[in-house]
């Protein structure tokens, strides 16, 4: 029995996206692009998402997802092993794994959404290993939130509260960087191909 | 050997943070991302409950290590929250973009305290 494709109705979804045009980025990285698209301010349809149009189970989304994901956790492991960080102090290392990923994460989801919105497959798969496994794996949640309780229990509460402060302003920063950059490629590379025909 | 076995429970949190995101997210309507928030406040219960037991009931470092870098860092995510917090605000909804960043934050540190107050009272 062959598998089934491992993403639904593909195709015509995409072709529909490409012609409805405008900026379709999802709101949930873990998610298929457009799937959640919220309706335009100057309509009554109440924002949706509708269901997952990836097939989870299908092995080839779940290898993309696995391999990303060991690569990202083996990275951020190397990464604190190689600058261990002392209690009590600013933990640097979550905060610059956090940070980059959060820049990442905004630039290559952007540019991989219009690549896969010009029928190129095969970003679909970057997107998945990248984004959800890679990026989802080298940044944490957990982690942070464990040292800044380690420093609240040590009583550096001035430095958990910074922790807190600069890890939120900084990765919403970087994320905001990260999507301007995405855009800005993408209509460098739209520019590009006008030139190319 | 260690970083192997890390590489290894990072793709099984990986899997499990998108099965787990999605999952949720089925279950709800609207555009507040309760799937990020849910594996960020799981995986932050589970790093604060095993950092218990390595505090006060000698749980070894290589499990430590492979459990709490391992899976918990995959299946919790930072880089999720951040792109849904501007694309919320992007979109005007600048309640839930900062219920999204706020509110992450606030209950993973609270499940991380609760996980760790837990095993230490255990």
């Amino acid at each position: 029995m062959t598998p089934a494709h491992p993403f639904r109705g593909s195709d015509r979804r995409w072709r529909m996206g490409a012609a409805a045009g405008g900026e379709r980025l999802p709101l949930d990285p873990d998610l298929e692009p457009g799937s959640d698209s919220i309706a335009p301010a100057d309509t009554t349809t109440a924002p949706r998402r509708v269901p997952l149009p990836v097939r989870r189970g299908h092995p080839a989304v779940v290898a993309a997802i696995a391999v990303g994901g060991a690569l990202g956790a083996l990275s951020r492991y190397e990464v604190a092993v190689t600058w261990p960080v002392g209690s009590g102090h600013f933990p640097v290392s979550t905060f610059a794994i956090n940070t980059s990923g959060a820049f990442l994460l905004g630039f290559i989801l952007t540019v991989s959404m219009e690549r896969e919105r010009r029928r190129a497959p095969i970003w679909r798969y970057i997107r998945l290993f990248a984004c959800v496994g890679f990026l989802g794996s080298w940044t944490t949640m957990s982690t942070i939130a464990v040292e800044t309780d380690s420093l609240i229990r040590g009583a550096a509460w001035a430095m958990a509260l910074a922790y807190l402060a600069a890890t939120i302003s900084a990765g919403i920063a970087a994320a905001v960087m990260g999507t301007a950059t995405g855009r800005l490629h993408r209509r460098a590379g739209v520019v590009t191909e006008r030139g190319d025909r | 050997m260690v970083a192997l076995l890390v590489a290894v429970a990072g793709a099984v949190g990986a899997v499990a943070r998108f099965l787990t995101d999605a999952a949720v997210q089925d279950r709800r309507r609207g555009t507040f991302p309760f799937g990020t928030l849910t594996v960020n406040y799981v995986g932050s219960f589970i790093l604060g409950a095993i950092t218990g037991l390595a505090w006060y009931h000698g749980l070894g470092g290589r499990a430590h290590t492979v459990v709490g870098v391992g899976f918990c860092g995959a299946f919790t995510t930072w880089s999720s929250v951040t792109w849904e917090t501007v694309r919320l605000a992007e979109d005007g909804l600048g309640r839930q973009a900062l219920l999204t960043m706020l509110g992450g934050v606030a209950t993973a540190l609270a499940a991380a305290a609760f996980g760790i107050v837990l095993v230490a009272v255990l």
